[in-house]
């Protein structure tokens, strides 16, 4: 640990750790630069944005895809409803080209490369990071656009349950309660959810405006988490099962005449089951097996049989990840890391190359270095590199980089960051063996990003202004391969870039917080009608704005406003496939109260209170004006 | 997650089996009354899966105006519907097959207004058309495994008959109909019938036989004598290394002739004497030629007739006035399309803009 002027602590993580963990975390990243000051900043090297426990119970989000909705650089494609897909997009980047990872395990599935968001309760989550650019060579595969790190809820002693109600058959509850003794810690959280998801809106079909409910939209998720930990001297050792399991509608478009997918249902079961070993030394080790199983049914595709479709996936994963500790030479900080990953999957439509199922190997590696150079008594410059390859059982291997500069003075609280990064996505199971659809061919995806920041804090004010540029190679599109079906090539090419700011600022009184981005995200095949234009579903303007007014001790108001802009729906941003930009305002009132050693928070939110009528994604439509009450009880 | 991919990679199987077209007019179709040559084109766009974007494009040769949006502007900005796939005239009347919608849209090819239109219910989706008679049409509902009878003059739906899995193609030669049961491929290859063409005896409305094809068989075209009937087969989509195959049958005795392998696109049709089909070029995932298979001789070597360096060939027709042909290009299947006019031999002579997707064109 390196101190000076008593101002700037770098935490090169104790005698310099490149790589470190946060808490319970899995997390391995470069460790954070801790501008010490009267705000007590951290400013990371690439940008970030992180949700707390605290302004996870204040928001009106039950899902991840709620939360995240308005964080600079995102974009959630959501299907609507309870129980409709709901998927990240980071600076214009694909879901599949943003990892999300929980407790340090990647969650996109081999199958697709996707992770659905509404599918995780915010009643379970500790922290929801969201780090914005290529990031893979922290990460690993996925990592593209940005990285999603869940963390889980670390409960404190005694209960804590929570119930609501809201419009169009809402239901929710959760509970979570932590028991010590001596060295051993078990805790248990709990969330269900259910939603009948008849929402009404108005539909033009064939000239006529009607006002119908959305159908087969019905949801009910449950998911939990037990978590046993034992410290014992110099060794933590962690036990954690997470799971989850739904069961839901899976209505498709709604069109003139049809609705697609009008009865199918989509029935999903999770393990996450992971170890860890903290050991003496700075010794990690960490293991994890992940169960999914999806069935899809829908009795109207006849097509498929006369009992119509009933498709199974069944997808498991292990990983097996140590991180011995970091060694400085010559002023330089080094770790490793080593990875194996084994992912495996039978389904019902797929060509497997053989047999049934298909598996990947993985074997990844990865080196970090980093460089703390002192400038001044009151400035220094942080230089991280890392490199890390990536060998697969089935696909090309992938080497990529990162590089880092970070630029922090403490009496003027400033920061400045850049960084230069590759990233790559290999190709999904999807991509690769789906019948008709799938080519063993495809390569991995790779890009290229540069980030350069800039983040400012003075009295309780935060300030962070980014620009960044992504070249996206090898994109994996689907092509006509004939004229009566389609495939996937490694045909596209993308360009991102665009400037994201942040603002938040804090008294004891009011918050306020807002988030914008600019960003211009287009084909960048020159060869091809479609450079320059704007990717599908990648909108040009995001913006949020959320204020909060703490009204003496036992009331708290906030309200929300979210703005997504333009999105194209064909590759020649034709006027007519722009779906018009979306405003969306929600508000929440909170009252506190204290009975002896119960504390009783109700809330009530009104979301989309303006009662807009609008789509993300074109032909699912969104809810309208939706109320939520929310009680929760603490016994301390 | 997995199923959203699983069931749109269904859903292209399913519609993008529309991406080929198959000549469905007839000896008996009635002349259409509109004084030829009027040099006007009406182009079925077919749309983006689920986009509720299908639409209609009308072209004047004559001025060089389009309106790559008539259906939407002569009807108050009404959508015409989800995924469109074929036209067909009777008198000033277009009869347009929109399959996810389950409509059989009618409008007045003068004003482009609707005048009427036959929604169908169920698995019943309209693909392909054929107007027998004023008062007799001819549909196949594909998911509905059959094909509907509707009389165009009054636009009302009169019976659905079931003639076999996923039935594409339809064409009706004096009192038959002979309707193309793919079975979409692998998805119902092992169904009763897959793979084979009925011929429907219109008088009893019943099936009479089942004429063996080839594996997902989809068009189904006559010669203009009505003696000669054409069926095209794709083969499976988990062997693409198969190749496509068109057969010739006797359209009185149901006997089959002829038979040729190759890398065929589809959109099979006849005029003139000759066949023409799409050739198929598995490098560039597109057409690269119009192949003319000149079908009045013993032994044919089709003649391949080049098509403009980077199209998307979704499909062709012939145009009636003046030769030639109109290519209709895809693009991206995501963006809207291009009509080529070509000449007999595939020079490009103009281009113009339409919806998304082209696929079916009237031109009269």
């Amino acid at each position: 640990m390196q101190w000076w002027g008593g101002q700037v602590l770098v935490l090169c993580v104790a005698t310099a750790h490149v790589l470190a963990q946060r808490g319970d975390s899995v997390r391995y990243t470069f460790a954070p630069v801790l501008v010490e000051d009267s705000a007590r900043a951290v400013v990371p090297a690439v940008p970030t944005a992180q949700i707390t426990r605290h302004e996870l119970e204040r928001l009106p989000a039950a899902t991840v895809a709620d939360a995240v909705q308005g964080l600079p650089g995102v974009f959630v494609r959501n299907y609507g409803g309870l129980g409709g897909l709901k998927t990240i997009s980071v600076r214009g980047a694909t879901a599949s080209q943003t990892a999300v990872v929980l407790e340090g395990i990647r969650l996109n599935a081999v199958a697709n490369g996707l992770v659905d968001l509404g599918q995780l309760p915010t009643a379970l989550l500790e922290t929801i990071t969201i780090e914005r650019g290529s990031r893979s060579a922290v990460w690993g595969a996925n990592a593209v656009g940005g990285t999603v790190e869940l963390v889980l809820r670390q409960p404190g002693d005694g209960v804590r349950t929570r119930a609501a109600i809201g419009a169009f058959g809402e239901r929710a509850a959760a509970i979570e309660s932590s028991v010590s003794l001596r060295a051993h810690t078990i805790s248990v959280l709990a969330d269900v959810q259910s939603s009948r998801g008849d929402y009404p809106f108005t539909f033009e079909e064939f000239g006529t405006l009607q006002r119908i409910k959305r159908t087969n939209g019905d949801a009910t998720l449950g998911s939990g988490v037990v978590r046993w930990q034992w410290r014992a001297s110099p060794g933590v050792f962690r036990f954690t099962l997470f799971g989850r399991s739904s069961e839901r509608g899976a209505p498709g478009a709604v069109l003139q005449g049809a609705i697609e997918n009008a009865v199918a249902r989509l029935s999903e079961t999770e393990f996450l089951a992971l170890a860890s070993a903290h050991l003496g030394e700075g010794w990690t080790i960490r293991a994890a097996f992940r169960a999914f199983d999806q069935r899809y049914r829908d009795s109207l595709a006849r097509f498929r049989g006369p009992n119509g479709a009933d498709d199974r996936f069944i997808a498991r994963d292990a990983a097996v990840v140590i991180e011995p500790p970091a060694v400085v030479l010559w002023k330089v900080s080094v770790a490793p890391k080593l990875e194996a990953y084994a992912n495996t999957l039978r389904g019902d439509l797929y060509r497997f190359r053989a047999g049934s199922s298909a598996t990947r190997l993985q074997l990844g590696g990865v080196i970090g270095a980093q460089y703390a150079q002192r400038i001044d008594s009151s400035a220094a410059v942080l230089l991280e590199s890392g490199v890390r390859g990536d060998f697969y059982s089935d696909v090309p291997s992938a080497v990529i980089g990162l590089l880092q500069a970070r630029w922090v003075k403490a009496h003027f609280p400033l920061a400045l960051r850049m960084s230069l990064s590759t990233g790559y996505r290999p190709p999904s199971f999807n991509e690769l063996y789906y019948q008709n659809f799938g080519s063993l061919d495809i390569r991995p995806e790779r890009s290229v990003s540069v980030n350069a920041g800039v983040s400012y804090q003075h009295e309780g004010a935060q300030l962070e202004l980014d620009g960044f540029a992504m070249w996206i190679g090898d994109q994996i599109i689907a092509v006509p391969r004939s004229a009566i079906t389609w495939s996937v090539q490694n045909a596209g090419r993308v360009f991102s870039r665009g400037v994201e700011g942040a603002f938040r600022w804090g008294k004891p009184q009011w918050r306020l917080s807002a988030a914008g981005t600019v960003q211009l995200v287009t084909y960048d095949d020159r060869a091809s009608f479609t450079y320059g234009k704007q990717v599908l579903y990648t909108p040009a303007v995001l913006g949020m704005f959320r204020i909060e007014r703490q009204i003496g001790n036992d009331l708290r108001v906030l309200a929300q406003a979210n703005y997504i802009g333009t999105r194209y729906t064909q590759t020649d941003n034709a006027p007519r496939s722009a779906l018009p930009p979306v405003g969306t305002f929600d508000l929440s009132v909170e009252w506190l109260v204290h009975i002896g050693g119960v504390r009783l928070a109700a809330t009530g939110e009104l979301l989309n209170a303006l009662d807009a009528e609008y789509a993300i994604i074109r032909n699912f439509p969104m809810p309208g004006r939706m109320w939520r009450l929310r009680l929760q009880v603490v016994l301390e | 997650m997995l199923v959203r991919c699983s069931l749109r990679a269904l859903l292209a199987l399913v519609v993008a089996a529309v991406l080929t077209a198959c000549d469905s007019s007839s000896p008996s179709e009635p002349p259409v009354t509109a004084k030829p040559p009027d040099s006007i084109a009406i182009v079925v766009n077919q749309g983006t899966f689920g986009q509720d974007n299908a639409s209609l494009t009308r072209i004047d040769f004559r001025t060089g105006a389009v309106d790559a949006d008539w259906f939407a502007a002569a009807n108050g900005g009404q959508k015409l519907g989800a995924t469109a796939n074929d036209i067909a005239l009777k008198g000033d009347t277009a009869f347009i097959t929109v399959t996810t919608s389950k409509t059989i849209e009618a409008i007045n090819i003068r004003t482009g207004k609707s005048v009427g239109r036959i929604q169908l219910s169920g698995q019943s989706e309209p693909w392909r058309m054929t107007i027998v008679s004023p008062t007799l049409g001819i549909v196949t509902t594909t998911n509905g495994d059959g094909i509907a009878l509707f009389n165009p003059s009054t636009i009302v739906l009169l019976a659905t008959l079931s003639t076999g899995p996923a039935t594409e193609g339809v064409a009706v030669s004096g009192n038959y109909a002979f309707v193309a049961n793919s079975g979409y491929g692998d998805l119902g290859k092992n169904k009763p019938h897959a793979g084979t063409i009925a011929v429907v005896n219109l008088s009893t409305r019943q099936v009479e036989r089942y004429l063996p094809a080839g594996p997902n068989v989809r068009e189904v075209v006559l010669s203009s004598d009505g003696k000669k009937l054409y069926a095209f087969y794709q083969h499976l989509y988990s062997q693409p290394d198969s190749l496509q195959g068109i057969i010739e049958y006797d359209a009185q005795t149901f006997q089959e002739l002829r038979r040729w392998r190759g890398r065929y696109g589809g959109s099979l049709q006849f005029a003139d004497g000759s066949l023409y089909v799409l050739d198929y070029d598995p490098a560039t995932y597109s057409a690269k030629n119009i192949l003319k298979f000149d079908v009045s001789q013993s032994t044919v070597t089709p003649t391949p007739i080049p098509l403009p360096s980077g199209v998307t060939a979704n499909g062709f027709a012939i145009n009636p006035i003046g030769g030639g042909f109109l290519l209709f290009d895809a693009r991206d299947y995501q963006s809207n399309g291009r009509v080529l006019l070509l000449t007999k031999s595939g020079q490009l002579l103009r281009e113009y803009p339409c919806g998304v997707a082209p696929v079916r064109a009237v031109i009269f």
